[in-house]
């Protein structure tokens, strides 16, 4: 009874949120970052750290916040609209597949086109993400 | 994924609002799976099943 209660609550919560107007700022929030990653584009002095500290935090960090992330799927799956979670949840694919092919082609074009940071790689992936939910919002899930 | 759930919340006079209530879910929910851009999760469509106290292939249907 009180689980339902909790999420009843949750649920009025997020219907307030509107994941439409939360991909919508996303969206707009991605553009942003891209334009002032293009301001601040300015080359760095880049010096490579001692490569086992890294790989090591870099391992560490990947396997904690991966299954921080699939908890965190976990309560949303259960406590979100299935509808908006399918979306949300395939949006991300197509965020995740625009980022990987991005970073393909650029660095295949390396010395072509103009160099990307990993900054302007997140926002290429926000910003997929938001259009990949617009377009299964528009389109269906079983399109 | 064909249904029936348009014309059986007719039938019963329910806006596509009282529907959503009804199952706990988002008007959007209710409406993309009238028009047929998703299909529900078996434990939703267990839900729409019993609402209308039918089977599930009663209300949707192959194809």
């Amino acid at each position: 009874m009180e689980q339902q209660r909790s999420n009843g609550l949750w649920q009025r919560l997020c219907r307030w949120v509107r994941p439409d107007w939360l991909f919508g700022v996303l969206l707009v929030v991605s553009v942003i970052l891209l334009v002032l990653g293009g301001l601040k584009a300015e080359a760095s002095q880049f010096v490579p750290p001692p490569l086992f500290p890294k790989l090591a935090l870099l391992v560490g960090a990947m396997v904690l916040l991966s299954a921080m992330a699939t908890v965190g799927a976990g309560i949303d799956r259960r406590r979100l609209d299935d509808y908006m979670f399918q979306m949300v949840a395939n949006g991300a694919v197509i965020g995740i597949v625009t980022t990987l092919f991005v970073n393909m082609i650029w660095n295949i074009g390396s010395g072509i086109l103009p160099p990307i940071t990993g900054d302007d790689l997140i926002a290429v992936m926000i910003g997929s993400w938001s259009l990949g939910y617009f377009f299964y919002r528009w389109r269906g899930l079983n399109s | 994924m064909k249904n029936r759930l348009k014309v059986l919340r007719a039938e019963r006079d329910w806006s596509q609002a009282d529907l959503a209530e009804r199952l706990k879910v988002s008007r959007q929910s209710v409406n993309a799976i009238e028009t047929g851009k998703y299909d529900p999760s078996l434990p939703l469509a267990f839900k729409i099943a019993g609402l209308f106290e039918m089977t599930i292939e009663e209300i949707f249907l192959p194809g």
